[in-house]
Parts: C-alpha cells; sequence; structure tokens
C-alpha cells in the first residue's frame, strides 16, 4: 500500500492512495458528537495559527466552484460594530468570520444560487469542527442584518453573506442537545 | 440619594451600539421566530445592564441581566417556559419598580 503523500500544494492523496485507518473514523465521529454551540466566550486570544487553520479547513471543504470568500473580523471597532449588527451574537467572541458567497462566480458560471449555500455550508461546517478539534468555541450566527454588516465591512455587492461564526476561547461547555433517532429520520430506497 | 434620581453618564458610542442592536434586531424580527421578538427585548435588558458596569451599581438589574443570560436559551426548548420566565420577571421588575419609588 502506498504511503500517504502530500502535494506541493498541500493536497492529501485521495482516499484510495492512503493507508487505511479505521481509528480515523471514530475519531471524526466522537469529535463530530463532542462539537457544540458555544455562545460564551473568554477574552484569551485566539492565535494566528488557529486561526489559519481555520481557514485551511474551509479551503478544503467540497466544492466545485469555490465561489466563497471568507472575512475574519477581529479589529476591536468593526468587531463592535459586527456584533451589534447580530442579534445571535450573546457575548462578544474574540473574532467574527463573515461567510460569503460570490455571486460574481455563480452568474458567470451560471449555476443555480443554491449552489452558493451549499459551498458556504460546507465551509461552515468545517470551520465549526476544526474549531472544536482546536479546543475553541464557536457558533454558527443565522441572526444578523446582512445590510448592516456589509456596509459595516464596506463589502461590494457581489459579495452576499451567508452566515457569520463566532469564534473564541470557550467560556462554557453546553449540553448535548437531544437528536432525533436515526429511523426518524432516515428511510433506505423509499419513504 | 434614590436609585430614580441618580445619573450616570454614558458613552454616546455605547448608545449608538444598543441602538444599533435594536434597529438590527427590528429588521431581522421580519423572517424571525415570532418568540425571537420576547428575545431580542430580554437581550436589550442585558445590554442596558451592561451599560451600567463600572457606572453604578444595580444589584436588581445586573441579577436579573444575569438570571436572563442564564435562561435565554429556554426560547429555543419550551416556549411555555420562556413564556413563565418572560412573565416571572415582569413581577419582580415591577416590584422592585414599585420599591424604589
Amino acid at each position: 500500500m502506498k504511503a500517504a503523500r502530500e502535494r506541493s500544494d498541500g493536497a492529501i492523496p485521495a482516499r484510495h492512495d492512503r493507508p487505511k485507518e479505521p481509528d480515523q473514523a471514530e475519531q471524526l465521529l466522537a469529535l463530530i458528537k463532542a462539537r457544540r454551540s458555544v455562545r460564551r466566550f473568554t477574552t484569551e486570544p485566539v492565535t494566528e495559527r488557529q486561526i489559519g487553520f481555520l481557514l485551511e479547513a474551509a479551503r478544503w471543504a467540497p466544492t466545485t466552484f469555490q465561489c466563497w470568500q471568507f472575512v475574519v473580523v477581529d479589529d476591536e471597532s468593526l468587531l463592535a460594530a459586527v456584533i451589534s449588527l447580530a442579534p445571535g451574537i450573546l457575548e462578544r467572541p474574540t473574532l467574527v468570520i463573515v461567510v460569503c458567497a460570490d455571486m460574481n462566480v455563480i452568474s458567470v458560471k451560471n449555476i443555480y444560487p443554491e449552489l452558493a449555500y451549499q459551498e458556504t455550508a460546507t465551509a461552515t461546517q468545517n470551520i465549526l469542527l476544526s474549531a472544536a478539534a482546536l479546543g475553541l468555541g464557536a457558533c454558527f450566527i443565522g441572526s444578523f442584518s446582512k445590510a448592516g454588516i456589509a456596509t459595516a465591512l464596506n463589502l461590494p455587492p457581489n459579495l452576499e453573506i451567508h452566515n457569520l461564526i463566532a469564534v473564541g476561547q470557550p467560556a462554557e461547555a453546553p449540553e448535548a442537545p437531544l437528536r432525533k433517532p436515526i429511523a426518524e429520520i432516515a428511510v433506505r430506497n423509499i419513504l | 440619594m434614590s436609585k430614580k434620581t441618580r445619573t450616570v453618564e454614558i458613552p454616546v458610542s455605547s448608545l449608538e451600539a444598543l441602538a444599533l442592536f435594536l434597529v438590527a434586531s427590528a429588521e431581522g424580527l421580519f423572517q424571525e421566530p415570532r418568540e425571537y421578538g420576547p428575545l431580542r427585548l430580554l437581550q436589550g435588558v442585558t445590554r442596558v445592564s451592561r451599560l451600567l458596569e463600572g457606572r453604578a451599581s444595580h444589584p436588581f438589574l445586573e441579577a436579573k441581566a444575569q438570571e436572563i443570560d442564564e435562561n435565554i436559551e429556554i426560547v429555543m426548548e419550551d416556549e411555555d417556559a420562556f413564556r413563565r420566565f418572560v412573565s416571572g420577571l415582569v413581577v419582580d421588575f415591577t416590584r422592585d419598580t414599585i420599591q424604589n419609588e
């Protein structure tokens, strides 16, 4: 079996080229289950390395057109404005990642616009899972003013904000919420 | 000096931030779940309490803001419990207001 290789662009070879590591699947599922929406943060900083890790994870999300754009907001006054414009943020995080879709890509490639949401969603999930893996707290924020934040950050009209991710060092460890059983949410072949 | 006649100096930027939160909430509430209306108003209460931090001691408001923070997520889980929580707050705030008169 071939050893795992890293290409010069940082890409990992496809699965069939990699050694099988059965524990990886269990570790991934454990991470997925351990992730929580953390809404309260300490004032301890998030390191540049951690921010880079989150963006690297976002970059490698499943995608066709990479029509995403991420704006990391950690400037004191801009962060304060974003927090005021996002009622879904309960407590001040260290930074907010504004996840946008570049609608120019969508129109130039004549793609159905829902694809942009799919791409930013996969990237968002990667960021949230990576934050959990790094021991950071993070929360997907859906309540915010698109127009207000676009104005505050001087975003061009082609960037459509899809969601925000509040990130910081966690000040809480929320309990796991209930999940519907698989039998209730999944069928095989036909409903 | 009674609580009612005390004055505090609050930076205009802090009041602007509160106003921004209120208008952003108003915009969002057109499309958000109905119960987010009371939720946003309670968040407004906690923001008012934070404005007083370090400027004026108001133990009642601080305690209630903390209680709101600790219970605010009930809105996602149990609407009836959230309603009871809000009604309890009204009673508590009313009593505090009357006592201070």
